[in-house]
């Protein structure tokens, strides 16, 4: 998601500055860092009901290959899918899923609204924006782990 | 009017306005010259209040822009038209779409009525059967038409072009410099144009405004730069033969 949503932010709002749409939303009276980043992070707010829909399509897959390849029966699957199901888990996964997804709106934005230069600032930008996004998120993983489940 | 009273600006080290005072007037088509790197730019997107000048003041009609309040620019800001170098149309809406863009944004007009005043506008631009294409479909010149027509959709009070006719061939670069020319009488604004374009001056410009290393070297009106002593004016006008020529016949027909 990093690497795919968080590039697409930070290309399209590089281009925007490079191509001077920025300061044109500005000069037209516009709040363009409201208007630009805003809706990105509404949207990104909405990533734990794909984060639902993965959960759901892993189970199935999962109950699908292992009934259906010859490894398990239904109930022994249903069985070994509540045997130490703790509900705090889902939890867990939601309000991490809301943080990393509010961490993939802004730190994008953010290299691309305040970049400078041309064409190959942009691609830089979205390099350096991958690499900041994935260390944040892999240290408040970590963070948000002990905090939550240690 | 606009008024800018001895307004400096730096980038670090690099002082690149030096204390330029000057006046544009209503509903006439005021020009900035200047070679590259003598602060043309970054003296107008100092009058859009893009960059803040350290020192000085720029007044709008009687409203002195740095006294204002962030809302009151906001208000400012939408009493102004602008066309960039690179007309900066928003790449993921279409030529309609970028017009009616700042209807959308600040007005409660129904779809029809904006409808009608796009169509309008278009039309006064000569862009009547491109409503539907995106930018990158669009030449260049009629993306700068595209241009012109989102920063008067909203009959702004002053309209600010930078290099309205960089990158064109010289066919559309006059049809360009004749719409903004007709559109700043029609709708009476204070045009003020960034341009190193000579045709450009001879053909619109009304008050020309010489900028030399961030200072104001010399102003006047397109008669007077024929007749001026000033040599780095004269170095910069009449740089290439032609114009050398043409300022010799002027010469000569007037004695």
């Amino acid at each position: 998601m990093a690497g795919k949503v968080g590039s697409y932010i930070t290309s399209s709002i590089g281009t925007m500055r490079v191509t001077e749409q920025i300061d044109a939303l500005e000069v037209m009276g516009v709040n363009s860092l409201n208007y630009l980043v805003f809706p990105k992070i509404i949207a990104m707010l909405f990533y734990p009901f794909a984060i639902a829909i993965s959960m759901y399509v892993g189970i199935f897959g999962g109950w699908l290959a292992g009934v259906f390849g010859g490894f398990l029966t239904s109930t022994d699957f249903v069985t070994g899918l509540q045997t130490d199901f703790i509900p705090f888990h889902i939890a867990y996964a939601f309000i991490k899923t809301l943080i990393f997804a509010f961490i993939i709106a802004t730190i994008p934005s953010f290299h691309g609204y305040y970049m400078k230069g041309g064409a190959l600032e942009v691609g830089k930008a979205s390099t350096t924006s991958f690499v900041w996004t994935s260390v944040v998120i892999i240290i408040l993983n970590y963070l948000l782990t002990q905090l939550l489940l240690g | 009017m606009i008024e800018v009273n001895n307004i400096h600006k730096s980038f670090g080290d690099a002082h690149i306005l030096k204390g330029i005072s000057t006046t544009f007037e209503h509903g006439k088509t005021n020009l900035i010259i200047g070679q590259s790197g003598s602060g043309k730019t970054v003296f107008l997107k100092c009058l859009l209040g893009l960059f803040s000048p350290e020192e000085g003041s720029i007044v709008y009609d009687g409203k002195i822009y740095s006294s204002l309040t962030e809302d009151e620019k906001r208000d400012l800001r939408q009493e102004m038209g602008m066309v960039f170098q690179g007309s900066a149309l928003f790449d993921s809406m279409t030529v309609e779409g970028n017009v009616k863009f700042p209807l959308e944004m600040f007005t409660k007009q129904s779809q029809s009525e904006m409808d009608d005043r796009v169509n309008t506008i278009l039309k006064r631009v000569n862009l009547v059967d491109a409503h539907n294409k995106f930018p990158a479909e669009i030449s260049g010149g009629m993306q700068k038409r595209v241009a012109i027509a989102r920063a008067i959709v909203m009959n702004p009070k002053y309209l600010f072009c930078d290099e309205p006719n960089s990158g064109l061939d010289p066919k559309t670069a006059i049809l360009i410099d004749d719409l903004i020319k007709e559109i700043t009488e029609e709708f009476n604004i204070t045009t003020v144009i960034n341009t190193h374009d000579m045709n450009s001056v001879m053909q619109i410009g009304e008050k020309i405004l010489f900028l030399k290393d961030g200072l104001k070297e010399w102003e006047g009106t397109k008669n007077e730069i024929f007749k001026t002593d000033n040599e780095a004016v004269t170095n910069f006008v009449y740089s290439s033969d032609l114009f050398k020529k043409v300022r010799q016949m002027y010469i000569e027909e007037r004695n």
